[in-house]
């Protein structure tokens, strides 16, 4: 499942060579990120699209070289896992089917697919280095 | 929209468990607060519930994890852009927003969501066929500010 991320042209690159890292801190920042989030490609997100996001924050970053977007294809047991991560951390206030349809679980999250710290995380920057990947102009 | 119900209640309908996802619990938050001044804010590893009765400011923890309301921060604030483009970001901004259920009503809401800091505040309603008539912009503009970091930068 191909996954984009909307972020700087200049995070782009360094999350294409490093992987995610949830411990980044923005310039001027004190807070950690803490997770790190993608849309699912085709997949309509009621939580905004990776390229407002990239806008936002190139706007805001005006020094990091303008938008882009980083794509990702994810196996989906990896997304799976990802998505039933971040639905157990809603502490049983969304009801889900561990077993349901990937497809299924990701529209529950809103079409959003977040990696939290820990297994599926730790799978994705495992793999990181294997996977197809590319960034992506944003207009 | 009830407006007779005790914040507690309007806390127990809000944090039902919902098969319908992210929008689901969202729209039960909204729906269930419409006509009530309650506050919500992420302190440490818990979330919380402020308002005032009488005098006395009151608060509770809420069962929702932080960052399952960093999500519902950011459901609400796609919302707000839904119904008018580009008038907040995803960090912060304020606006008014249908109720679900009641869609001639308008809640006020207020929303960060940032690294350092996240917090929805909730304002009685308006009926929209009031706002419209006085002309009042739907949806505020969002603040001029340097915007806060996103998850993963």
């Amino acid at each position: 499942m191909w996954l984009l991320h909307g972020t700087t042209l200049a995070r782009a690159e360094s999350i294409v060579q490093h992987g995610p890292d949830v411990g980044f801190v923005e310039p001027g920042g004190t807070g950690v990120a803490e997770n790190f989030s993608f849309t699912s490609e085709g997949t309509p997100s009621d939580l905004g699209d990776s390229v407002t996001y990239a806008r936002g924050k190139a706007a805001s970053f005006p020094g990091e070289r303008g938008p882009a977007a980083v794509a990702v294809d994810v196996p989906d047991d990896v997304v799976r896992m990802a998505a039933v991560e971040h639905l157990s951390l809603f502490g049983g206030l969304i009801e889900y089917d561990e077993t349901a349809e990937v497809g299924e679980l990701v529209a529950l999250c809103s079409g959003v697919v977040q990696f939290d710290p820990g297994p599926p995380l730790d799978q994705l920057l495992a793999m990181w280095g294997a996977l197809a990947k590319e960034i992506r102009g944003v207009p | 929209m009830i407006p007779s119900l005790t914040v507690e209640d309007r806390l127990r309908r809000a944090f039902v468990p919902t098969r319908h996802g992210v929008v689901g619990l969202t729209d039960q938050l909204l729906a269930a607060c419409a006509g009530a001044d309650l506050a919500f804010e992420r302190v440490g590893d818990r979330c919380v519930c402020r308002w005032t009765f009488g005098d006395d400011a009151q608060e509770v923890a809420v069962p929702i994890p932080p960052a399952a309301f960093r999500t519902v921060l950011a459901r609400i604030a796609a919302l707000c852009n839904e119904r008018d483009p580009n008038s907040v970001t995803p960090y912060r901004g304020e606006g008014l927003l249908p109720v679900p259920g009641d869609p001639a009503a308008l809640l006020r809401v207020s929303f960060v969501n940032t690294q350092e800091k996240q917090q929805l505040e909730l304002k009685g309603v308006v009926r929209a066929a009031v706002e419209a008539v006085e002309e009042k912009p739907l949806v505020e503009p969002p603040h001029a500010e340097v915007l806060a970091p996103e998850p993963g930068g």
